[in-house]
């Protein structure tokens, strides 16, 4: 019999690192070690998880002990709604990326259908864009399905220093062995990690090791090198004290060399530059940090796992970045090896880890897909925007990162529109649909209308919150 | 448009009949060409839960449907002397409990039941209710049950094929649908195109037609004798290629369920209707003959035959193309998988889905006096890809009733336990051994909890489960289990006896009297 996994070492002072030994320290058995060693090095890289993370977050952080109130309370997290494009593309296009649970069908064709016939703006029936642009919130209500808002779905916008903290917090202190110390030195012996060296001088054992390090990702590195996939970029991130909490929504814009988020939190509002080279002369442009975007072939070497960007940094223009930790961190919880044998879960964790890479990068590179006719289908992206084109059919792979809804969503937004329609839609009294989706979108613009700012609903309900807790 | 269904089985009327609803108030003229010389397969009589949604699609009555085909209620397949000989076990429509601190109910019953001497733990089976209530020939709605683990299952349908394709005839003929009688001798192919212009009949009437639907069987009249869309042959994995069909008398109590029992060359299934069982040994012939193989059935028949045995011949396998031109393949002309888990009235479905979610649009090009609908590849390449997908994923599946047992007692078994498997099998199994791990997908029929169904019911065992269990309590976990055990007993106690329940709920055929 092989011998057991009774020692694992996670590696990083990342927002990654802290997900993991949380996940870890919550979900296995108190007989194996959690070791995590903590380089002082703070990981400014971090940023780039994007400030934003999609509604899955919320069932989450639930399983880890770490409650949508810890999270308003004790970091300076904000709800969201999802991202706003403005002026996108060549054809300048604004739209919000919202998150919105699946769509119905109406009159038994697919609401996309429809509103692509009667050629409307697909952002103006979906509740959580229109709250969104009308800058008010409100919870989802669960237990009435008659409540349009019932619809929305919402994430959260954070800070990675505050919520790294937050999961630090939450880590048993019985159970973690929390080391600040720097890796110096790695042994390994075929392809396999066998111990470090830290700089106080200790050397640590263990099974399993995993690397939450960031970019450098000096275990993964010592087993496999650098990143196969890679491509130079640069950004500037800015903060500033909010004055005013601004929209449950994201931002994002095009620039002359690339692309800025923005989000706001709280007390802060963050600004996220991404360009391939900044003009360095420019006093403005004097704090760009180098960065090399890309991706890892595979995530889990020897006995070394990847997890966040020390396997793939993904860029912030999207929340791929979040949805791409959580499904590093599922992964590792579901394929967590029995003992040093990994062989076989090695190979199905690179399997889906490719297939969530490959997803992402999928829904990335369609922002930058212009086109506006087409018969290729050489590739998966091929498939999803030539389909869609033809005839509006949302071509789906296995378990993607980004749903129908998102991609519908993307569509719309990014001004693609079928070719032809969906047969049913000519049966249909266009004059009466239309009608219905005027009263739909009344509907919405009335139930905003009865929603709070979205700063004012935030500012009470914090006061709630802390009322509450003492 | 026109469209011409060429075939008029199962496959021919349920397209007929989606069609003509889903597009009840276009201008598409369909037309179904049958002979009534030439018989029907009819080998899907059991069904998978799918089903159900098809016929509410329709708008079609439950009651009257089951009346009419004298269907009987299905909850699963029993299978039999599939991991050993001697043993049995059920594949349920539905998982099996319910996921304790976000981990699968059978991981955690797994690291239970081996770590005990805990006799109380019983059987995983207990903990679903499609098991249960088919081992105690009980059924009822699952929207009835007060619990979720009363809910959490599914149902489908035992019922004759043949009754069923009359049934949607009507149904059928009622929206507008024309049935021709007639044999097929021609097919005219408009050369640039390639597509199928028109079809010949024996009394020398000529059917002409935008689009045809070829549901001619395994000849695949048009796909495959006309357009030459060429054959995948699967028999190196799934190397059945007979069957002999007898009904016979029903038993006493209607089954809620199917029978596959394990053969030394094959497999024979019962299929228990209102009115009779259906019977069939599918078989290797390479390792029995006709004669023996239908011995072997009869001598296994439930009760008295009433009808002449039917010998039917296949090769597992599918057309290279299911759509080519202007011609779609659906239901054994598509390809056939043998009905182990009664999936070929679930690819009729599937095709007829993705076929009406691709309809071609209305666009012609018109070539020496002949109208030519143009058919734009980037559909045909969908729904290509769609079914291609859906019968390799049921491939596997199929393969694996095969491969995962303890079974060396005849050359076919040998064959199976040293044949190389599909690597995407290699792969599921592997995960399967090491930790109880079932590899997921979206685009398939099956899902993991028919895999674990499978794995364990065929002694499958996994060396190890998931470790995330070991943070489960013993106490805690007998706690969620018991309650979810008595849950079910609960509800199946109350349940009705099958037949009862038909009868209840008005589905029940009665001969009329006469007088």
């Amino acid at each position: 019999m092989n011998q057991k996994v009774q020692r694992i070492l996670v590696y990083g002072n990342t927002i990654a690192a802290s997900y993991t030994a949380l996940s870890l320290d919550v979900a296995l058995d108190t007989n194996i070690d959690i070791v995590l060693v903590e380089p002082k090095a703070i990981a400014y890289n971090d940023i780039l998880f994007g400030g934003i993370a999609p509604p899955n977050f919320y069932d989450f952080h639930y399983k880890l002990g770490v409650s949508e109130p810890d999270l308003l309370l004790k970091t300076n997290t904000g709800f969201s709604f999802g991202t706003e494009y403005k002026n996108w593309g060549p054809s300048r296009k604004n739209w919000i990326q919202c998150y919105h649970l699946p769509f119905a069908t109406d009159h038994g064709v697919d609401f996309h259908q429809l509103v692509n016939r009667l050629n409307l703006n697909m952002d103006e029936y979906l509740v959580s864009a229109v709250a969104a642009k009308y800058g008010v919130f409100a919870h989802p209500p669960t237990d009435n399905s008659n409540n349009a808002l019932s619809r929305a779905e919402y994430g959260y916008h954070f800070s990675t220093q505050r919520l790294k903290a937050l999961l630090r917090e939450k880590l048993s202190t019985h159970r973690v062995n929390v080391i600040q110390a720097t890796i110096v030195d790695v042994m390994t012996d075929e392809q396999h990690i066998k111990e470090v060296t830290l700089d106080n001088g200790s050397v640590v054992d263990a099974q399993l090791f995993i690397d939450c390090y960031g970019p450098d990702s000096p275990l993964l590195t010592t087993l496999a090198g650098e990143f196969e996939h890679q491509l130079a970029k640069q950004y500037i991130h800015n903060i500033e004290k909010n004055t005013a909490v601004d929209a449950a929504c994201r931002v994002a814009q095009g620039t002359p060399n690339g692309y800025q988020v923005e989000w706001s939190l709280q007390d802060e509002r963050h600004t996220l530059e991404l360009a391939k080279k900044f003009d360095v002369k420019s006093p403005k442009h004097a704090r760009a940090q180098n960065i090399t975007t890309g991706h890892r072939d595979c995530a889990w070497h020897g006995n070394c796992i990847g997890i966040g960007h020390s396997v793939c940094i993904a860029e912030p223009l999207t929340d791929a970045p979040m949805r791409l930790l959580h499904a590093d961190i599922q992964r590792l919880m579901e394929l967590f090896p029995i003992d040093v044998d990994m062989a076989v879960e090695r190979k199905e964790f690179n399997r889906r880890y490719q297939n969530d890479v490959e997803s992402s990068l999928l829904f990335h590179q369609a922002f930058f897909d212009y086109r506006t006719d087409g018969k290729a289908l050489a590739s998966k992206l091929d498939r999803k925007i030539t389909q869609y084109l033809h005839r509006g059919v949302l071509v789906s792979f296995d378990l993607e990162l980004f749903n129908k809804e998102d991609w519908t969503i993307q569509h719309a937004g990014m001004g693609r529109t079928p070719m032809f329609h969906d047969r049913l839609v000519d049966e249909l009294d266009l004059a009466l649909v239309d009608e219905h989706f005027k009263r739909q979108k009344a509907g919405l613009r009335h139930l905003v209308s009865k929603m709070p700012p979205y700063a004012d609903y935030l500012h009470k309900l914090l006061i709630y919150l802390r009322n509450k807790q003492f | 448009m026109e469209v011409c269904i060429v075939g008029g089985g199962t496959a021919g009327w349920m397209a007929a009949s989606a069609m003509a609803k889903k597009f009840e108030d276009q201008s598409l003229n369909i037309t179904l060409v049958e002979s009534e010389d030439i018989g029907t397969v009819g080998v899907g009589e059991a069904t998978l839960p799918h089903i159900r949604f098809f016929n509410q699609a329709l708008g079609i009555n439950e009651r009257e449907f089951m009346k009419e085909t004298r269907a009987t209620f299905k909850l699963g397949i029993e299978f039999v002397d599939w991991g050993k000989i001697g043993q049995s076990y059920i594949h349920p429509f539905g998982d099996f409990g319910q996921s304790i601190n976000n981990i699968e109910f059978y991981q955690a019953w797994l690291s239970q039941s081996r770590s005990r001497s805990n006799s109380d733990l019983s059987v995983l089976s207990d903990y679903a209710f499609g098991t249960v209530a088919a081992t105690q020939g009980k059924f009822q709605f699952p929207h009835s049950g007060q619990t979720r683990a009363q809910r959490s299952f599914g149902y489908a349908y035992q019922f004759d094929s043949g009754l069923y394709a009359k049934f949607l005839r009507r149904f059928a003929e009622n929206l507008g649908v024309t049935r021709i009688e007639g044999k097929v001798v021609d097919t005219t192919v408009e050369p640039n195109s390639g597509n199928v212009t028109s079809l010949t009949l024996l009394n020398n009437q000529v059917i002409k037609s935008d689009l045809f639907i070829d549901c001619s069987g395994f000849r695949g009249l048009l796909i495959e004798q006309a357009l030459k869309t060429g054959y995948q042959d699967w028999s190196s994995w799934l190397p059945c290629n007979r069957a002999v069909a007898v009904p016979c008398e029903r038993q006493n109590s209607i089954p809620p369920y199917t029978r596959a029992t394990a053969q030394k060359a094959g497999w024979i299934w019962r299929i228990p209707l209102q009115h009779r069982t259906g019977n069939g040994h599918v078989y290797w012939s390479e390792f029995t003959s006709d004669q023996d193989a239908l011995d072997t059935l009869i001598r296994q028949l439930d009760g008295k035959p009433t009808a002449e045995p039917k010998q039917l011949y296949f090769k597992t396998g599918r057309r290279n193309a299911f759509w080519k031109n202007n011609v779609i393949a659906i239901g054994l002309s598509a390809g056939f998988l043998e009905p182990l888990e009664s999936t070929s009235i679930h690819l009729i479905q599937e095709g007829i889905t993705d076929l009406l979610a691709l309809f071609p649009h209305e666009n012609y090009a018109h070539t020496g006096g002949t109208r030519v609908l143009q058919i734009n590849d980037l559909d045909c390449d969908e729904y290509n890809q769609r079914m291609a997908l859906q019968f390799e994923r049921i491939r596997d599946f199929l393969l694996l009733h095969y491969v995962a047992n303890d079974r060396s007692d005849s050359e076919m078994w040998r064959y199976f336990s040293s044949m190389s498997l599909p690597d995407s099998l290699v792969e599921k199994l592997d995960l399967w051994k090491k930790r109880a791990y079932v590899q997921r997908y979206e685009h398939g029929t099956f899902l993991p909890p028919s895999w674990v169904a499978v794995l364990l019911g065929q002694n499958i065992s996994p060396e190890n489960c998931d470790p995330r269990v070991a943070s489960i309590s013993s106490s805690e976990f007998h706690r969620h289990a018991e309650a979810i055990k008595k849950d079910i007993k609960n509800a199946v106690d109350a349940a009705l006896p099958h037949e009862a329940f038909l009868r209840k709920f008005g589905a029940y055929y009665s001969e009329p009297v006469l007088r």
